[in-house]
């Protein structure tokens, strides 16, 4: 913030013509890399939205839904089927136990991807996604709009506004990320609600670092003085000329940051702080592998699907979001233009 | 010079500010459950109300608040129950671990990210660069702890190349109880080589390579995408082009003029690293029983233990914002252009 | 660089990975421990210290919970009708300082555990015996220097004098608990703790010891001596004066490994002697590992139960707080049919078979098999659907099956036994009627603390661990309507109550042993909670390891790893 580096910044970019014909989209489309993720991405949207489909629902998920047992849910006509997509009761989320036996049963007709901890490592997959995509939009919208309204509050009028939200942004980046989360979850009991708050309250402040420090240079720009010139209001001014101008930075951390939610999360599991057990989650099936990555004497590999299918689901979804965001960045970069 | 010792001077602020907001947050408890870092087992919470009276657990905020604040002002930091021991005891003894390992970790992280980066940026798009790439979300996409244990069965368990646990083998320990044996520094890599200890200083080594390998594999994705990126911006700038207009060799024109320039911001970011490090060493440190700070601070959060959380708070506190200082420094001392206002 | 990388990974790997030294055992537990002063040990993990640094009165025989032997006493005797009791101390027995030991440490020690008598510690327990309260001196105002020195006294021929208030037939099991150890008072004094005089005694009323100067400077007439005691590494040393001879292992090291995975690990490569393995499942992967020993159907014991609140307090848990298939009543569960059905509807065969691989045994009641008083021709239910859907039929006059019901049990976050065994519970009850609605959920341990004496849990789980081998510190807690877990089961009986109470004060044991009888009887028509099957106990360690047997265990130690001090191991 103290620092004073000549930078370059790009004029406002034309909005005239069709967004899927603008120059970055046409360049993030030609990006092989850029497109695997919006492919890896679109997968999984796909899984979380058809998971009654893939993983269908049994025990209290079907009695919730009101299936008969034995009945099947592929059947569109039934507003179960409707239900089981659009609005699952809590209990579809819990994931069904095969067996009460912890120790890992290998992938089989009833189990596709085994059994840890004697739940279906399949179904918290697929259910998982659901979670997973949720708790990544949520944590990663309430921190953008938290952290754009608060720096671009911060940036604009700057004085003594700027002066105590910085403070309080210091404050928050000298407190041990981590720790905070944890006393913040510990402190209101793990649910669905303590989870976003804990990692909103540690998260919102980098964006509005890094929007703030876009305003001061933007409002600084002819533009905007030439709008102010014009009679432009302060709302006006931030809404119209500079948030756009700032958000493309934001953006691409947005989208790197949905990536990485899932690990949030699974560290949480660590601590015995995620999710309730059972709760359709990877992080928590990450959490279950801990104690078998190693198998017994003679067959090392014998619990791999343990470990392997929720750290692939980890992986491919922080890549996706990851290649995506990079492709972003490339594709705004106002200097290949 | 002004500059900095107004920086220095927010600390304290700063660290009050943070004491003040976790003493507050943990308010929203009840006292029975400010108990539980005092009652472990239901054997032990059959006085739970006099357990409360007498630990003082049930009084007002600002009546808790103050006898801390007065007691911390004189350097007693409190009790904590998650290392049952005084603060200030468990941060004497558990730090320069920690602080061994970030900084056996954090070369590595630096050099190499800077190394891969600059390969990924020299052969953008092509193989190479998408292979690193991918290694390097892969590497942070792990979650530290299921790399962690893999890295423990396959080097530890499978292989026996490096121990997995604590930061001295059973030998070396006895020989550090023993009263010949000098702690200078509490780290045992430069305590051993002090006491002329060739063989110890060897196994200390040996018990860093797990540990610093997982934080080296989970932290050096940042530090190789940011060298990249920073690279690449490089490389389209005017002087670059100038130098290559110039006529000059490609490998002068990389290493001299693109790469030192990309290097600028890497100082600022290897420093977030560290503080990243002292956050990440949770994990790591709960794996390889390693007697650092942060399993400490993480079980001092989990158990309410107060003096604990502000403890460890404040002591990152204090890194965050030296080591944050110290590297606008070295940023002014690589960079000519910038000017602290 | 790559060369000399490689170069120097092989060297720091060929020196080679010592496998633990022979004279010196490694431990790994899971935890770290909060004392190791003996007035504030009560838990196990700072009592496998205690246990070993210090030395009590009087010791269990080999694995037995029921017969005592003398330790630091050399022979006991009651009289007065069981209200006095005199020991005779050891002779030539010194403290790890160097001072001997003699009745003026043995009288300071429990002087001290009488007057400290911190709300969080084991003394409530001797308190009661010799003072008759078991609170202290700031919260029972009855409780005063006279009385406890005279509680506790030196004869004047240096023999220990006990006078109990009233006959107590658990006191000498109270004595072997690992806090009723023996201090040095001379070495404790220097160190700035209670000087042992009536002048200053009040001072240290209630006082958390936890880090006491004696905790930190530990000196007792144990086989071991603390060396050191750091972040993760407690290392200690064989006391080579030790009255009964200098121990074979040398050194203890016990370090702190939170890991699970990198404790078996460390087990599997040799590089500890003895680990905290887990749950039961663990075996899978020990299993066939050649320099392991498996010691498997060690003794348990603890009890666990499910607890019925049959005077639910917080309407929250209550749902509608009626019988509409929404809710349950606060009563719900004071009509004995509706703990009958439940009794009947959990699968113990199940439990044992898929929770505890096979190693389980059903009890008869909330005692363990091993201690006295435990009567194995008791009834104990069985799983049985059609038993418990006629109970459930009978319930409140046909309304529970009728509409059904609905409400939550909790167990504590991180015990996957007792979520499992919820959840058994649940499926079994759910399958009766679809109208039944069982829901587990966790809890924190910081929330069941601040709601476990409320009252406010319909149902929960618990497991109980005995303070000292009496059937007492069982059958009160559980039973007894003013005991322990009273408040959380509102249960009341009064036969049950008043056969306590005699229990309590008969020292013939055949006697006793025909109330608990009666006791287990009674407890079986009412059903006041689910018995669950206790898993048997096992342990795994070196082959080399000597000392460590299933005829030698003893649960009563705090030493889990063996169940036996360490003195009596040895490594081949």
């Amino acid at each position: 913030m103290s620092l004073t580096l000549p930078k370059t910044v790009s004029a406002p970019s034309s909005r005239r013509f069709g967004w899927w014909t603008s120059k970055p989209i046409v360049r993030m489309r030609r990006d092989r890399a850029t497109m695997t993720g919006v492919a890896l991405v679109l997968a999984f949207a796909l899984i979380a939205l058809l998971a009654p489909l893939i993983a269908p629902p049994q025990g209290n998920c079907a009695r919730d839904l009101g299936i008969p047992a034995g009945s099947s849910i592929y059947h569109p006509a039934r507003s179960a089927f409707w239900r089981a997509v659009l609005a699952a009761p809590p209990s579809c989320y819990q994931i069904t136990r095969v067996t009460f036996d912890p120790v890992p049963a290998p992938p089989s007709r009833t189990a596709w991807f085994g059994t840890s901890q004697g739940y279906d490592i399949f179904y918290g997959i697929v259910w998982g996604t659901r979670t997973m995509l949720r708790m990544g939009l949520i944590i990663v919208a309430i921190n953008l709009i938290l952290g754009t309204v608060i720096g671009l509050i911060s940036g604009f009028y700057r004085g003594v506004v700027d002066l105590v939200i910085q403070r309080v942004i210091d404050v928050i980046f000298a407190f041990p990320g981590l720790i905070l989360t944890v006393v913040l979850v510990a402190l209101f009991k793990p649910s669905t609600g303590t989870i976003i708050l804990a990692f909103v309250a540690t998260g919102w402040a980098s964006y509005a670092r890094i929007l703030r420090g876009d305003v001061l240079r933007v409002r600084e720009l002819e533009f905007v003085d030439a709008a102010r010139s014009l009679g432009a209001s302060d709302l006006r001014l931030m809404l119209v000329h500079i948030v756009p101008n700032s958000l493309t930075s934001l953006l691409t951390q947005v989208v790197l940051d949905l990536g990485t939610v899932p690990l949030g999360i699974a560290a949480l599991s660590f601590l015995g702080l995620g999710f309730p057990v059972g709760y359709a989650d990877w992080g928590q099936l990450l959490n279950f592998a801990r104690a078998w990555i190693q198998g017994p004497p003679g067959q090392p590999l014998a619990y791999w699907y343990v470990t392997l299918f929720p750290t692939l689901a980890i992986l491919c979804f922080s890549l996706g979001w990851n290649l995506v965001g990079d492709g972003a960045r490339d594709a705004f970069d106002p200097r290949d233009n | 010079m002004v500059f900095f010792l107004k920086r220095l001077l927010q600390l304290p602020v700063v660290m009050l500010t943070l004491t003040l907001l976790i003493v507050g947050l943990l308010q929203f408890l009840s006292p029975a459950e400010r108990a539980s870092a005092y009652v472990t087992s239901d054997a032990q919470a059959r006085n739970l109300d006099l357990i409360i009276r007498d630990r003082g657990l049930d009084q007002p905020f600002p009546i808790q608040y103050g006898r801390w604040l007065s007691a911390a002002l004189q350097g007693d930091l409190g009790f904590s129950k998650a290392s049952n021991k005084p603060v200030t005891e468990t941060i004497r003894e558990r730090l320069p671990a920690t602080a061994e390992l970030a900084l056996a970790a954090a070369f590595p992280i630096i050099v190499c990210g800077i190394w891969l980066g600059t390969t990924a940026a020299l052969h953008k798009n092509r193989f190479l660069d998408r292979f690193l790439r991918l290694m390097a979300t892969a590497g942070f996409s792990l979650p530290t702890f299921v790399l962690g244990i893999l890295l423990l069965v396959i080097f530890y368990g499978a292989l026996g190349w490096f121990p997995g646990n604590g930061n001295l083998s059973v030998l070396y320990q006895i020989t550090l109880a023993s009263p010949e044996f000098h702690r200078y520094t509490g780290m045992v890599t430069v305590d051993s080589l002090l006491n002329g200890q060739w063989a110890m200083w060897l196994d200390a080594l040996h018990h860093l390579v797990l540990p610093a390998l997982t934080l080296i594999l989970t932290s050096s994705a940042v530090i190789l995408k940011v060298m990249r990126a920073q690279l690449l911006e490089v490389l389209k700038s005017d002087y670059v082009r100038t130098a290559r207009a110039k006529g000059l060799a490609e490998r002068v024109v990389i290493g001299k003029h693109a790469r030192r320039n990309a290097l600028l911001p890497i100082v600022t970011f290897s420093g977030f690293v560290f503080i990243g490090l002292l956050g990440g060493v949770l994990f790591t440190e709960t794996i390889f029983g390693y007697p650092g700070i942060g399993e400490w601070g993480g079980q001092a959060a989990l158990r309410f233990d107060v003096p604990g959380v502000i403890g460890f708070a404040l002591l990152n506190a204090v890194v965050v914002v030296v080591v944050s200082t110290l590297t606008d420094v070295l940023y002014g001392i690589v960079d000519p252009r910038v000017r602290f206002s | 660089m790559h060369r000399s990388l490689l170069c120097l990974s092989l060297s720091l790997s060929l020196s080679a990975l010592a496998a633990s030294p022979k004279d010196t055992l490694v431990i790994q537990g899971a935890s770290d421990y909060p004392t190791l002063d003996p007035v504030m040990t009560y838990d196990t993990g700072s009592g496998q210290y205690v246990e070993n640094i210090y030395e009590t009165l009087l010791q269990y025989k080999g694995s037995s919970v029921r017969e005592l032997v003398p330790m630091l006493a050399t022979e006991y005797k009651a009289s007065n009708g069981g209200k006095t009791y005199t020991f005779n101390l050891r002779q030539n027995v010194k403290f790890h300082s160097g001072n001997p030991m003699s009745c003026a440490d043995a009288e300071y020690s429990f002087r001290r555990a009488l007057v400290v008598n911190s709300p969080d510690s084991w003394t409530w327990f001797i308190s009661e015996s010799l003072l008759g309260t078991p609170s202290n001196a700031n919260d029972d105002k009855s409780v005063t220097w006279a009385k406890i020195s005279k509680a506790v006294d030196c004869s004047a021929n240096g023999q220990l004098v006990f006078t109990l208030p009233k006959a107590d037939p658990a006191f000498l099991a109270k004595l072997v608990f690992v806090g009723a150890s023996i201090v040095d008072k001379a070495h404790a004094i220097k160190l700035g703790e209670w000087d042992g005089t009536e002048k200053t005694w009040k001072q240290w009323v209630g006082k958390d010891l936890n880090d006491s100067a004696l905790s930190k400077t530990p000196s007792g007439t144990g086989a071991y001596q603390l060396v050191k005691r750091d972040a993760n590494t407690t290392l200690l040393k064989a006391f080579s004066v030790y009255w009964g001879g200098k121990p074979a292992l040398q050194n203890i090291v016990v370090q702190k490994v939170a890991e699970q995975a990198t404790r078996l690990e460390a087990l599997k490569r040799g590089d500890a002697d003895l680990v905290e393995t887990g749950p039961r499942s663990v075996l899978e992967q020990l299993r066939g590992v050649a320099s392991l020993n498996i010691i498997d159907d060690l003794g348990n014991n603890t009890s666990s139960v499910v607890f019925m609140n049959e005077k639910i307090a917080d309407p929250k848990t209550l749902g509608s707080g009626k019988l509409d298939g929404k809710g349950i009543p606060a009563n719900f569960f004071a009509d004995v049919n509706v703990r009958r059905a439940f009794s009947y509807a959990f699968d113990y065969s199940r439990y044992i078979r898929e929770v505890q691989q096979g190693k389980g045994m059903q009890r008869t009641m909330a005692l363990p098999d091993t201690f006295p008083g435990y009567d194995a021709k008791v009834r104990k239910y069985t799983f049985d659907a059609k038993q418990a859907a006629t109970y459930f039929k009978r319930a409140f006059g046909g309304q529970v099956w009728k509409n059904g019901f609905e409400f939550t049990a909790h167990y504590r976050a991180g015990n996957v036994a007792q979520q499992i065994m919820l959840e058994l519970l649940k499926q079994n009850v759910e399958a009766l009627n679809p109208k039944f609605k069982l829901n587990v959920e966790a809890k924190q341990w910081s929330e069941m603390l601040k709601e476990a004496k409320d009252g406010k849990e319909a149902m929960i789980t618990l497991a109980w661990v005995p303070d000292y081998a009496d059937p007492d510190n069982f059958i009160s807690p559980f039973y007894s309507s003013s005991g322990y877990y009273s408040p959380r089961l509102n249960f009341k009986d009064a036969s049950i109550d008043a056969w306590i109470q005699q229990a309590r004060v008969t020292t013939d044991a055949s006697k006793r042993n025909r109330l608990y009888s009666l006791i287990g009887n009674r407890a079986f028509e009412l059903a006041p909670f689910i018995l669950l099957p206790a898993g048997t106990g096992f342990t795994v360690v070196q082959d080399n390891l000597q000392g460590v047997s299933k005829a030698g265990y003893n649960p009563m130690l705090s030493f889990s790893f063996t169940g036996t001090y360490w003195r009596e191991l040895s490594k081949k």
